[in-house]
């Protein structure tokens, strides 16, 4: 998702031309790590249509345009959070969380599958976002810390307890339904 | 392979399975058509405008706020005698009115709710009041803030109250002109061709606009914000004939500013120049 500098650089001189190579450049990947966090392709849209607004409104005040990856991961980070937020405030509901159940499968593909997705859904936003940035986008601590505005540290322990998270969901056995409140 | 990096490579493989393809063409089209009514924010002529006096100010109030920050630590870490005495916060005016005598625990601007928010600041110049943590340092505006002019952090025109180095809040307001209506001050102030499509946010008791969300504020900037690599949240709202800006920079996060917004209270009459200046 490495957009061109002198591309930045038109955009934020308002070519819209230029602008619109960014976004075809980054909407898919965008679009992937909203999904991802979110685990609702409408709302993950609606995150992405906001960032990419966003994204063209406050360019100008991105004064380092080498920093333009950074500096739009965190916008997209933001509105994730805000369409999370968002989306919970609507949602107030008794969920029940579909659980499949752990079929004997013998490869145990699926049902490792099926533990990582209600592992995942268990977690936090915050838990989610650090993982999708690690090892989705594959970005360094300091990177990840960088996306979300939190100092280093605060990203590797935020990252050790989400990946223990994950580890005990996967060492679980299969469970019933679990009925969930959603605030 | 140990039993963590079997659950990173498990995780990394499932994200990638997991991961969509593509994004709809639906989000570039309808988010093209929202630029299309969308002008660009010149953050140096929205809000980091300012003179070069203006570093000279911040870095006195910095410098001082430090000073006072950490004679108040010092003093309360003291043998005894430390709780329950009086503790030497900042209090430029008397408008600052503090209702609390020790210095909060909340020494950062991360996660604030109302309950840390232990102090009252009123602006008489600008006509609102909003709460905020008592070890934080107050400014308040010694300008009005004048249509057409920016507003620019320093500059004197907004209440600035601040966690030196850390966090700041921002405030000011300005009567609207003679005719003119509350989406045309909105227009204006915030470049939304059409400001209703801008995300809404509580200020008080009233619906604001969010003009910026976690804005990036790059370093190096005159007079930039009050930390380095700090975010920038920005919003405004019309409440009986006055244009309200709020804004909050720094290592802040939305939480924080939210929390400082849903303290506001609007006074739009009490405002320096609540009305009109006679003609001679």
């Amino acid at each position: 998702m490495t957009v061109e500098r002198a591309l930045v650089e038109r955009a934020a001189q308002g070519d819209r031309e230029a602008f619109d190579v960014i976004i075809s450049g980054v909407v898919d990947r965008l679009f992937a790590i909203a999904r991802l966090i979110l685990h609702d392709a409408d709302r993950a849209e609606d995150a992405v249509q906001d960032t990419l607004v966003a994204c063209w409104r406050d360019l100008p005040s991105l004064r380092d345009p080498d920093r333009f990856d950074a500096w739009l991961r965190r916008l997209l980070i933001n509105h994730v959070n805000d369409e999370f937020k968002r989306g919970r405030r609507q949602a107030a509901t008794i969920a029940v969380l579909r659980v499949e159940p752990s079929l004997s499968d013998a490869s145990g593909e699926v049902a490792i599958r099926d533990l990582l997705q209600r592992g995942f859904q268990r977690l936090s936003l915050d838990h989610r976002t650090v993982i999708v940035l690690r090892y989705y986008l594959g970005l360094s601590i300091e990177e990840t810390a960088a996306s979300l505005g939190i100092p280093a540290g605060t990203a590797k322990s935020r990252l050790h307890y989400a990946t223990e998270a994950m580890r005990l969901a996967l060492e679980a056995d299969a469970r019933p339904p679990v009925r969930e409140v959603s605030a | 392979m140990n039993a963590e990096r079997d659950v990173e490579r498990l995780l990394s493989d499932w994200l990638v399975e997991e991961a969509p393809s593509g994004a709809p063409d639906r989000i570039v089209l309808a988010a093209s058509d929202r630029i299309d009514h969308t002008k660009q924010r010149r953050l140096g002529a929205a809000w980091r405008s300012g003179l070069m006096r203006v570093n000279w100010q911040l870095a006195t109030a910095a410098v001082v706020g430090v000073l006072i920050i950490v004679l108040g630590a010092a003093w309360m870490m003291r043998p005894s005698g430390g709780v329950g005495g009086p503790v030497a916060t900042p209090s430029p005016t008397p408008t600052a009115a503090s209702s609390s005598s020790a210095v909060s625990p909340s020494a950062t601007a991360a996660n604030l709710t109302g309950a840390d928010l232990t102090a009252n600041f009123t602006s008489t110049l600008h006509g609102y009041s909003v709460r905020y943590p008592d070890a934080w340092t107050v400014t308040p505006a010694t300008e009005t803030w004048v249509a057409g002019v920016r507003n620019a952090w320093g500059s004197g025109m907004n209440d600035e109250l601040s966690l030196p180095d850390v966090a700041r809040f921002s405030g000011a307001s300005q009567r609207l002109a003679e005719g003119q209506t509350a989406e045309e001050w909105l227009r204006l102030s915030t470049g939304y061709e059409d400001p209703s499509v801008m995300p809404t946010i509580d200020i008080g008791d009233q619906q604001g606009f969010i003009d910026a969300d976690g804005t990036a504020v790059p370093s190096g900037i005159t007079p930039g914000s009050v930390a380095s690599g700090g975010v920038m949240y920005d919003v405004v709202v019309v409440v009986d004939g006055r244009g309200y800006n709020f804004n909050m920079d720094g290592v802040v996060d939305r939480s924080s500013f939210e929390a400082m917004l849903a303290s506001v209270t609007f006074d739009a009459g009490s405002a320096v120049d609540a009305t009109p200046t006679p003609s001679p």
